[in-house]
């Protein structure tokens, strides 16, 4: 007798025990999903900004975050917009840089220009390095020309 | 080493300020005409040594700060010299940011402004380069590794975790202040033998009469 017990024990959990491992994967399922907007993060050295912190602003939303996340190894941030924007992307790498992009759902190359960095390229980088040692100089010498003309 | 705009909450920007003011108005006091070229050239070199020599380390860039130097040759007048080419490089290059230039003044113009007054003093006394060019390595690693020290400070006060700052960028930034002090070294062991004036007496006087 003992054993019928048992098997009928087991005919009566193992229906329970079927349901729980459905439960485990529940309503939950993913696939690829269309229109999303991507952005790429770079110092201006042209490494990628990898793993660094991403908030995502509405327009309406102002100073709240509606979206947070990571970029990957690359520098990499996706998301999908729910409506056309814009979205003001923010990504920190928490050792003083960021960098901003906005964005438009409708606007994929406003997404591929954006970065908060540099500017130029090295040919950019050359021209303001040329310009900035003028202005440095020239500021100086303003002072320098206020200095000699305060009376003594 | 620079703190980007929109990192630091406004009370901390407008403290970093407010920190960095009293420096560049002692930097512009003792600013001596004759010494206005010197500050102009320091003020040249703070500004292109960031923007052309990035070294890739760990996951961001590091690059020289050359406090120790700006320091030794300008004294108190580094805080003007590092304002300008901050504001320029912001301005220019987004390096950086406006509403963080009093505190990337202050975190990189007041160790200079230390070193100065610690170091200065025995480099003009000096006639060894040996021990010239020891002093201002010295003089380089103690400057690069205080900006590093108050940099932290303000990203702490922006609400960044000290744990994270220490992991990602201590090593890179020991290894620059290594090599800023060797460099500042061979500048400074160079200047002593054939122009020590560079680190000369206007800045003493203006020392004592200025502040």
């Amino acid at each position: 007798m003992t054993w019928r017990r048992g098997i009928l024990s087991l005919a009566v959990l193992a229906p329970a025990l079927a349901w729980h491992g459905n439960a485990l994967a529940h309503g939950a399922t993913c696939r690829r999903a269309g229109g999303a907007v991507a952005v790429e993060c770079l110092y201006d050295s042209g490494s990628p900004m990898a793993f660094c912190d991403v908030a995502v602003y509405g327009a309406a939303s102002g100073d709240s975050v509606i979206l947070a996340g990571a970029t990957d190894a690359a520098g990499r941030f996706a998301f999908v917009p729910g409506s056309g924007g814009p979205w003001r992307v923010v990504v920190d790498d928490g050792m003083g840089h960021s960098a901003r992009a906005e964005i438009t759902g409708a606007d994929p190359a406003a997404a591929a220009g954006a970065d908060g960095g540099g500017r130029g390229g090295r040919t950019g980088r050359v021209c303001g390095g040329v310009a900035g040692v003028g202005v440095i100089f020239g500021i100086f010498g303003i002072y320098a020309l206020a200095r000699s003309r305060r009376p003594e | 080493m620079h703190i980007s705009d929109g990192v630091a909450p406004i009370p901390v920007a407008v403290a970093g300020a407010l920190a960095a003011l009293p420096g560049i108005a002692a930097g512009l006091k003792v600013l001596k005409e004759e010494r206005i070229p010197a500050a102009a050239l320091v003020s040249s070199v703070l500004f292109l040594s960031t923007l052309l020599v990035r070294l890739p380390l760990g996951p961001s860039s590091v690059h020289p700060l050359l406090g120790g130097l700006a320091g030794l040759l300008l004294g108190w007048s580094a805080m003007p010299a590092f304002l300008i080419s901050l504001f320029l490089q912001a301005l220019l290059f987004q390096f950086g940011g406006i509403t963080t230039l009093g505190i990337n003044t202050f975190v990189m113009g007041m160790p200079a402004v230390g070193v100065y007054l610690l170091f200065n003093g025995r480099i003009r006394r000096e006639r060894d380069t040996r021990k010239a060019f020891c002093l201002g390595a010295a003089a380089g690693i103690a400057a690069y590794l205080a900006s590093f020290v108050l940099w932290a400070g303000a990203l702490l006060l922006c609400g960044r975790q000290l744990a994270a700052i220490v992991a990602i960028a201590f090593l890179p930034n020991l290894v620059l202040a290594a090599a800023e002090g060797i460099f500042t070294g061979f500048i400074v062991s160079f200047l002593a033998r054939v122009y020590p004036a560079i680190f000369g007496a206007p800045a003493f006087e203006a020392e004592g009469e200025g502040l």
